[in-house]
């Protein structure tokens, strides 16, 4: 560990070294040195940042984030702005992938015994959530300036906004804890068919909740718009998913050899392409994984190859999502956002236990599903910076409220996961942490 | 391996399409409206000067897009446009990008999103009859019967690939994309530094031809001189310079690059050579990079790029320090960071980390990434430890991608429509003729081909044969990234142009030999190739 350690402190004094003989590094054009130094350092940075705290126990990804928030520009700012721009595109490739990986371990056959219960912790937890959410920042108005008079219609529009904004959870974590942890069984599995189904569900609502506050604040919004705009981005990105996990299928199935490459290249073009014709990539990988997992035998093999690809783009992932958090509306908005946190953990946790009493569940899942539920990450963090787009009246409070309560339930909420994993008993206690870093562990096929 | 060769400038494409349509996308638009349904890109709040008015149905794109940063509400509207950088204030490496061509981001914007969704989905469907093709054992077969798997091997068809992708007809390399792909171009030049310092396990020496040292020297420095003599020449005469520094400095890294040969020599003259002949070729080929890289260190040292924002001054002897230090104390960083790492995936995290940090950081200096990286793999490969086994399935599996790529985008510098470039070119090659020749004649004559009794003269046509390889032609597009001017495109189109003729020379000349001795040899794989071109 003290060498881990040393060596964190030694990246850390050559990239701090590198920064002071030119200290004015943009972005953008230009970025070129910046961002090639910027990659190598958050690669051997995070890396050693998640060997090191989870010496101590926790989640790898918390040393990715941790160490994105250190060295990011809220911190130390090694990882200037500029640079952390710049990683956007390893970030939509990582969240393609991370969304193909989710889709191929989505086997419909396998889940089918837990669809009631995921459709009630969806209708219960997540959407109870979110309304327990709006209840709790309207309750708060009082200590929310940004609420000040915008009137009961107003403040009830955007309370709505931002319970669906909050809500938001992260398929991302899910995915790294559970590969981190080895884990298997009814209350990963039920936690990953959640958070998946929740995606959706929240990317529809946070649609219509924005849609309906712009009507009431800005007399801007047009019904008609925003439902075919969701319509194209939810079924434009199903269909263009199936074709390109028919795409992936014939790939798998025709050529031999090493498919990590395309794979990785697929996820680019999602990536990209998807986001410049207003689809949402996320979607899209998400269905071609489960058009791949469950119309073929193939399944296995998309996770293998996903598996030889992804270590460094997930690493680069939580850290950038880390450099990113802003960690200097904490002070500011702390009070209002624990007590959001508070309320979103109670809601995420009463609300499980009580879809899956409905759902007749096995206790297990009532007791520790809900806390999957509760890591944020990139969506959230999307929403959130786009809340703070969509009611620029509002100022800059109302996004520092959203990015705090993210930034706390980024760093805390994996901790609490894994252990929730940990206690469920579905890990695997010969994994170890060495050997369980990534998907690609999740991926083989003997864990499955 | 060879399946892989094909699918890769595809899947090229695709990723120049889908950049291409990002950019498009990003781009701001003239029409107020269409400003408020970009604003949903990621970095539209940067750009587009009313974001702030976006429309409703832009904001589910939005949402999804991950890590958010690009949605950072500090870069919201209204947004003003960057401040231009002075000449002096501008960073060394932003005027690399924007030196010599103008930006066309905008290229495909007048397509349309369905438009892109059409030729992205053709284009990966494209890709996948390819490589299905690719892989098919009849294509095999053919390409074996045709000879074609040693220029695939050496990736030639990558420079016409990305010169193609470059050209304005087409325009998916556009100079913009290429400025953006700076870190990969970087990364690439790293790796191959990298590779080339690790083949230099002093434990190994023993096993090389006696004097293969000096034999090295003369085959280096003599192609060194006659090369950059002609280059001087040409240069002058073209470009009319009166500038003696450049002059100079352009001539001897036109030098450096063309005096090296690639280690594929002694393969791809496997039939006409004896193994104990072959060894000596391949011992040359692979310590004159030591050569190829002493040269560029010492010009990255001694002419080093100034200005700009670089806070330190030192002189040439100063840089050329730092320049040693950097890469030993970056090779000591990387051993220390790859003992660490337990497992093969591990080992790609560091390895290509290290790569990153370490390329990085050379250009951060406007120093070569080569010379570091090659530093940082002569440290890794000459202290002990496991690191050596565990290393190896990484290097194998990220070795053939990042070449290759490097090679796209190093044909997308190719400037075929430069009649400079083809006349420096014609000379490239014809000094590089004189200088291998002169040099293997000397060799000859002092003696130094006595480890390859009674084919001295096959072993001298083998020297003069050697074709380009692949540091010479990253040597030269480093000095794309430390030296922009009208120069080094032009020496670019050479570098590249004279590695193409040479590589088809080789191939003529070694079906010619081999049938005039009567043997039929099988080409050699693509594999082997490519493994003996970088193993450690």
């Amino acid at each position: 560990m003290i060498v881990r350690a040393l060596l964190l402190v030694v990246i850390g004094s050559f990239m701090w070294a590198a920064r002071s003989f030119m200290p004015d590094v943009h972005g953008g054009l230009g970025a070129g040195p910046g961002l090639t130094l910027a990659i190598g350092f958050v690669l051997l940075a995070s890396f050693f940042a998640g060997q090191l705290v989870s010496s101590f126990g926790l989640p790898k990804l918390t040393g990715y984030i941790g160490a994105g928030m250190l060295f990011g520009p809220a911190a130390l700012d090694l990882v200037t702005h500029d640079m952390v721009q710049g990683l956007q595109l390893v970030n939509g490739v990582a969240i393609s992938l991370i969304a193909l990986t989710a889709g191929g371990e989505l086997n419909v056959r396998r889940m089918r015994p837990l669809v009631r219960t995921i459709g009630w912790i969806t209708l219960v937890a997540v959407i109870g959530t979110a309304v327990l959410l709006s209840g709790v920042v309207l309750a708060l108005a009082p200590l929310l300036p940004f609420l000040e008079g915008l009137g009961w219609t107003g403040t009830l529009a955007v309370a709505l906004v931002l319970g669906v904004t909050l809500s938001a959870q992260s398929p991302a974590v899910v995915i790294a804890v559970r590969a981190e942890t080895n884990a298997d069984g009814p209350v990963t599995q039920t936690i990953l068919g959640v958070v998946v189904v929740a995606d959706l569900v929240i990317i529809v609502l946070f649609a219509i909740a924005s849609a309906a506050a712009r009507a009431v604040l800005q007399g801007t919004a047009d019904i008609g718009e925003t439902a075919g705009s969701v319509a194209w981005e939810l079924f434009g990105s199903i269909g263009a998913g199936i074709v390109i996990g028919a795409v992936l299928l014939l790939f798998l199935s025709k050529v031999r050899g090493s498919a990590s490459l395309f794979l990785v290249m697929v996820c680019v073009i999602v990536a990209e392409v998807g986001t410049a014709v207003h689809l949402d990539p996320l979607i899209i990988a998400l269905t071609a994984g489960i058009v791949v997992e469950n119309l073929s035998d193939k399944g296995h093999v998309l996770l293998e190859e996903i598996g030889a690809a992804s270590l460094p783009l997930y690493v680069v992932f939580f850290a950038v999502a880390g450099a990113s958090i802003h960690l200097d509306v904490l002070p500011v908005v702390g009070i209002p956002a624990g007590l959001l946190v508070l309320s979103r953990a109670a809601g995420f946790l009463g609300g499980t236990r009580v879809a899956a009493k409905l759902a007749g569940a096995p206790p297990e899942i009532g007791k520790f599903a809900g806390f999957g539920l509760l890591p944020q990450a990139g969506l959230a963090i999307a929403l959130s910076l786009l809340f703070a787009r969509l009611f620029p009246e509002l100022g800059a409070d109302a996004a520092a409220l959203t990015l705090g309560v993210v930034a706390l339930n980024e760093i805390l909420a994996p901790v609490f996961f894994r252990r929730a994993l940990v206690r469920s008993g579905e890990t695997r206690p010969d994994a170890a942490p060495e050997d369980a870093a990534a998907p690609e562990a999740a991926a083989a096929p003997d864990h499955r | 391996m060879r399946r892989l060769d094909c699918k890769i400038p595809c899947l090229l494409f695709v990723l120049a399409l889908a950049r291409a349509a990002g950019a498009s996308a990003q781009a701001p638009p003239d029409d107020p409206e269409e400003a408020g349904e970009l604003s949903g890109t990621p970095d539209a709040g940067a750009e587009a000067p009313d974001a702030g008015t976006e429309t409703p149905d832009a904001a589910p794109a939005d949402a999804d897009e991950a890590g958010g940063a690009g949605l950072d509400p500090e870069a919201e509207p209204p947004a003003e446009p960057p401040a231009e950088p002075t000449a002096e204030a501008e960073p060394e490496q932003a005027k690399v990008a924007r030196a010599d061509k103008p930006l066309d981001r905008r290229s495909i914007t007048d397509r349309t999103p369905s438009d892109v969704v059409i030729r992205t989905l053709l284009a990966l469907l494209g890709m996948l009859v390819l490589a299905y093709l690719a892989g098919h054992p009849r294509v095999q077969r053919l390409e074996e019967r045709l000879g074609i798997s040693q220029v695939i091997a050496a990736g030639l068809p990558f420079f016409a690939l990305g010169a193609i992708a470059h050209h304005p007809r087409v325009d998916l390399l556009s100079d913009a994309l290429l400025a953006d792909l700076t870190p990969l171009l970087e990364f690439g030049l790293g790796w191959i530094g990298l590779f080339a310092g690790m083949q230099f396990d002093v434990r190994a020496t023993d096993q090389w031809p006696r004097g293969t040292a000096n034999l090295t020297a003369v085959l280096t420095f003599v192609p060194f001189l006659v090369i950059s003599g002609a280059a001087g020449v040409i240069l002058y005469a073209l470009l009319g310079s009166t500038d003696t520094y450049a002059l100079l400095r352009d001539a001897a890294a036109f030098g450096a690059a063309g005096c090296l040969a690639a280690p594929t020599a002694s393969t791809l003259l496997a039939a006409t050579l004896s193994e104990r002949a072959a060894h000596v070729v391949r011992s040359v080929a692979v310590v004159d990079d030591v050569g190829g890289v002493v040269l560029l260190a010492l010009l990255s040292a001694f002419y080093r790029p100034s200005g700009g924002h670089i806070a330190w001054e030192l002189p040439g002897v100063g840089w050329l320090l730092v320049l040693l230090g950097l890469g030993l104390g970056l090779g000591g960083l990387a051993y220390a960071v790859l003992r660490v790492a337990a497992n093969p995936r591990e080992v790609t995290v560091v390895l290509v980390g290290g790569i990153a940090f370490a390329a990085g950081s050379a250009t951060f200096f406007s120093l070569s990434p080569i010379v570091i990286c090659f530093l940082a793999g002569l440290v890794i490969a000459n202290l002990p430890g496991r690191h050596h086994d565990i290393m190896k399935a990484p290097l194998a599996r990220l070795e053939r991608p990042i070449y290759l790529m490097f090679l796209l985008i190093a044909g997308a510098l190719w400037r075929f429509d430069a009649w400079e470039g083809w006349i420096l070119l014609m000379a490239f090659v014809a000094a590089r003729l004189l200088g291998r020749a002169l040099a293997a004649k000397i060799a000859h004559l002092r003696g130094m081909l006595h480890e390859a009794p009674g084919e001295e003269a096959e072993v001298s046509r083998a020297f003069v044969l050697a074709p380009v390889g692949a540091l010479s032609i990253a040597i030269v597009v480093n000095l794309k990234t430390l030296y922009p001017g009208e120069t080094v495109p032009i020496m670019v189109t050479a570098v590249v142009g004279g590695a193409l003729f040479s590589e088809l020379h080789v191939q003529v000349s070694s079906r010619y030999l081999a049938r005039g001795r009567r043997s039929t040899p099988a080409p050699p794989s693509v594999v082997s190739t490519a493994s003996e071109e970088s193993a450690p």
